[in-house]
C-alpha cells in the first residue's frame, strides 16, 4: 500500500475512535474542550508517529518474546517526553489533562498500533499509518469537543492558557451543563457514533438499490 | 479512620473510576456482557489495584523521590504493573488452579486497563500515605466493580429488548453508562467530610 | 540460559537508552517546569492586587500570628503563603494564598486585600473541580461578587446566612472561595492591628 492510503485509512474507514472504538477513556474525559481535545489529540499523536516509527526501526532487532516489554518501554519514553514538555510549555493545559497525559502510556490504539502494524512493517508505512491514526483520532476528539463545548457552556474554542475565554454563542443560562458532565460525555458520542452507523448503513444501502 | 472512610466511599460512589472519572472504559464495556465474568474481571482487578498501589507506593517514595528521579514515573509505573500481573499470574497459576481458570483469561488485559495506572498516578498526585493509598486502589476498583457489575446486569436483560439497528451494541451500551452515570451524580450531595466527621 | 541472557542485553540496552533520552528531555524542561509556578504566583498577586508592582513575602510574619494560643488550633488554617503588595515602595495591600478544600480536592486561591481593607481581587490558581459545575469559580464574575467586601464582614454565601450568591449547582466550590476570602480579611484584620507593613 501506498503511503497516502496508509495514511488516509486511518481519517475515516478506520477511524479509531468511530470505527475501532479504541482509546474511549481519554476521548470522553478531555472532550470538554476543542483546545483540550486538541491538545490531547495532538500529544497522542506524537507518541503514536514516535513509537510506530523506533518500534518499525527496531523490529529486525527485537527477539519476539520481549517485544511486549520494548514496545512499553518505547511508548512511555515518548509519553514522558511529551508529558515533561507540556508541563514546560502550556502548564494551563497540562493541568486540564491531568492523568490522561501519562495515560497515552496504556492506550489501547498506540498499543494496537505497535503490534499490529509497526511491527510487521517498514519505516515510513508505519509514519503514514502513526500520523492517519493519530490525526483521525484527533479530529473525532475535536468533533466531539465541539459538541460538548458548543451545548454545556454556550461557547467555543475556549483557551485558558492564551487567556482566551472563547466566542460565545448562546448565553451561559441556556447551556445544557449537563454534556460536559459525565453522563453527557457517554451519550453525546453514544449519540454520534449512532448516527454515524445510521449514515453509513443509509449509504451502503442505497448503493446496493442503484 | 474517618479520613479513610471518605477515601473510600469517595472511591466507590461520588468519583466512581467509571461513571465520573473516566478510567477502565474498555474492559467496562468489553467485559460485560455477563455478569459472571464481570464479576471474574472484578476480582482480578480488585486484587491488581490494590497490589500496584502499594507497591508503586514503595517505589515512588523509596526509590524516585530520594533520588530525584520522578520523571521515571510513568515508565516506571506501567512496568511494575506489568511485572505484578505477571507474578500474580503465575502464582495463582500454581497455587490455585481453579481460581486461576475463573481469573486467567482476565489478567493479561490488566495491564492495559488504564483504572490500574490511574490510580497509582492518582495516589501520587494526592500524595497519599501508605495506608491512604491502598484504600484508595481498593476503593477505586471496588467503584469500578459495581459499574461493571451493575452495567453486565442491565446489558443481559437489553438482549431481549429491541433496538434500532444503528445503536446496536456499543452506542446503546454508552447511553446506558450515561444514565448509569447521571443517577450516580445523585451521590454528589453527600458531604463525606461531614458525615465522617473529617475537617 | 544464553538465550536468556542474549534477552536480557537487549531489554537492558533499550531500557538504558530510554533513560537517557528521559534524562535528556528532563534536563531541558525542569527549568522551565520550576519556572511555571513563580511565573502564576506572580500572575496571581497582580490579579488580585493591579496597584502593586511589587510583592515581598510574608510568610514568616503568618507563622507569628497563626496561634492564639501556643499550641492550639491554628486561626488561619487553610492559608499557605502571604505577601504585601507595594507601588513605589509605599506597601498598598495584602495577598494571601490559601488552599480551602472545595468538593474535588484543595481550591487554591489567592484573595487580596486593599490598604482600606477592602477586597481588591480574588483568583484561582489551581483546582480540580467538576467541569460546567464547579469549575466556574474560575469565573471572572463570579470572582467580582468579592470584591469591594470590607473587613470584619463574616464572608458567606447566601445558603449559609451570609451575602454572596453561590454558584448554581456548586455551594461546595462557592464556600470554598467564601472561606478563603473570610480567612483573608481575618488575617488582614490581624496584620494591620499588629502594625506590620500592609497597614
Amino acid at each position: 500500500m501506498s503511503f497516502k492510503s496508509e495514511f488516509s485509512k486511518g481519517i475515516i474507514k478506520e477511524n479509531p475512535t468511530f470505527r475501532m472504538l479504541l482509546g474511549m477513556c481519554p476521548t470522553l474525559a478531555t472532550s470538554l474542550a476543542v483546545f483540550n481535545g486538541i491538545g490531547m489529540g495532538l500529544a497522542a499523536t506524537f507518541v503514536l508517529v514516535g513509537s510506530n516509527i523506533m518500534i518499525s526501526a527496531l523490529r529486525k532487532v527485537t527477539p519476539e518474546k520481549i517485544r511486549i516489554p520494548i514496545f512499553v518501554v518505547v511508548i512511555a519514553t515518548f509519553v514522558t517526553t511529551v508529558d515533561l514538555i507540556m508541563a514546560a510549555f502550556v502548564p494551563g493545559l497540562h493541568e486540564v489533562l491531568g492523568i490522561f497525559i501519562p495515560l497515552i502510556v496504556v492506550n489501547c490504539i498506540i498499543f494496537a498500533r505497535a503490534e499490529a502494524f509497526a511491527f510487521q512493517h517498514g519505516i515510513s508505512d508505519s509514519l503514514a499509518d502513526g500520523l492517519g491514526m493519530g490525526l483521525g483520532w484527533t479530529l473525532a476528539l475535536c468533533g466531539l469537543s465541539a459538541i460538548r463545548e458548543l451545548l454545556g457552556t454556550g461557547t467555543i474554542l475556549a483557551f485558558a492558557d492564551f487567556g482566551f475565554p472563547g466566542i460565545r454563542v448562546f448565553d451561559q443560562s441556556l447551556a445544557a451543563t449537563m454534556v460536559i458532565l459525565p453522563p453527557g460525555g457517554f451519550i453525546t458520542l453514544g449519540l454520534l457514533i449512532g448516527l454515524l452507523n445510521w449514515v453509513i448503513s443509509r449509504k451502503s444501502k442505497k448503493s446496493q438499490n442503484a | 479512620m474517618g479520613k479513610l472512610l471518605v477515601i473510600f466511599f469517595g472511591g466507590v460512589l461520588l468519583n466512581n473510576f467509571i461513571l465520573s472519572r473516566f478510567l477502565g472504559i474498555c474492559p467496562f464495556i468489553g467485559i460485560s456482557q455477563r455478569v459472571e465474568t464481570a464479576a471474574g474481571m472484578s476480582i482480578a482487578v480488585i486484587f491488581v489495584m490494590g497490589l500496584a498501589s502499594v507497591v508503586t507506593w514503595f517505589f515512588h517514595n523509596m526509590i524516585l523521590v530520594p533520588l530525584g528521579l520522578e520523571y521515571l514515573q510513568t515508565i516506571g509505573f506501567i512496568l511494575i504493573i506489568a511485572a505484578l500481573v505477571q507474578l500474580v499470574e503465575m502464582v495463582i497459576q500454581k497455587s490455585s488452579p481453579p481460581l486461576y481458570q475463573a481469573l486467567g483469561i482476565y489478567l493479561p488485559l490488566i495491564t492495559t486497563n488504564c483504572a490500574v495506572l490511574g490510580v497509582t498516578l492518582l495516589n501520587v498526585s494526592e500524595s497519599y500515605s501508605l495506608l491512604e493509598a491502598a484504600i484508595n486502589g481498593v476503593a477505586g476498583a471496588s467503584g469500578f466493580a459495581l459499574a461493571i457489575l451493575l452495567f453486565a446486569a442491565i446489558r443481559e436483560r437489553m438482549e431481549l429488548s429491541e433496538i434500532p439497528e444503528s445503536l446496536k451494541g456499543f452506542p446503546i451500551a454508552l447511553i446506558t453508562a450515561g444514565l448509569m452515570s447521571m443517577a450516580f451524580l445523585g451521590f454528589a450531595g453527600f458531604r463525606l467530610e461531614a458525615l465522617f466527621g473529617v475537617m | 540460559m544464553r538465550e536468556v541472557l542474549r534477552l536480557g542485553v537487549v531489554l537492558l540496552v533499550i531500557c538504558a537508552i530510554a533513560g537517557a533520552v528521559l534524562a535528556f528531555v528532563d534536563g531541558i524542561t525542569s527549568d522551565r517546569i520550576a519556572a511555571q509556578a513563580t511565573i502564576r504566583l506572580q500572575q496571581a498577586l497582580r490579579d488580585v492586587i493591579p496597584e502593586a508592582d511589587e510583592f515581598q513575602d510574608e510568610t514568616q510574619e503568618l507563622s507569628e500570628v497563626q496561634f492564639a494560643v501556643p499550641g492550639g488550633k491554628p486561626r488561619f488554617a487553610t492559608t499557605d503563603k502571604m505577601f504585601t503588595g507595594y507601588s513605589d515602595g509605599e506597601p498598598v495591600g495584602l495577598a494571601v494564598m490559601c488552599s480551602p478544600s472545595g468538593y474535588g480536592g484543595p481550591i487554591e486561591t489567592v484573595v487580596g486585600v486593599s490598604s482600606d481593607g477592602k477586597v481588591s481581587g480574588v483568583t484561582v490558581v489551581k483546582h480540580s473541580e467538576t467541569p460546567g459545575l464547579g469549575a466556574n469559580i474560575t469565573n471572572r464574575k463570579f470572582q467580582m461578587r468579592f470584591v469591594g467586601i470590607p473587613v470584619g464582614t463574616q464572608v458567606k454565601v447566601k445558603k449559609d446566612g451570609g451575602e454572596v450568591d453561590a454558584i448554581t449547582g456548586a455551594t461546595i466550590s462557592s464556600r470554598a472561595i467564601a472561606n478563603a476570602v473570610d480567612e483573608a480579611l481575618r488575617l488582614f484584620e490581624v496584620v494591620r492591628d499588629k502594625g506590620a507593613p500592609a497597614k
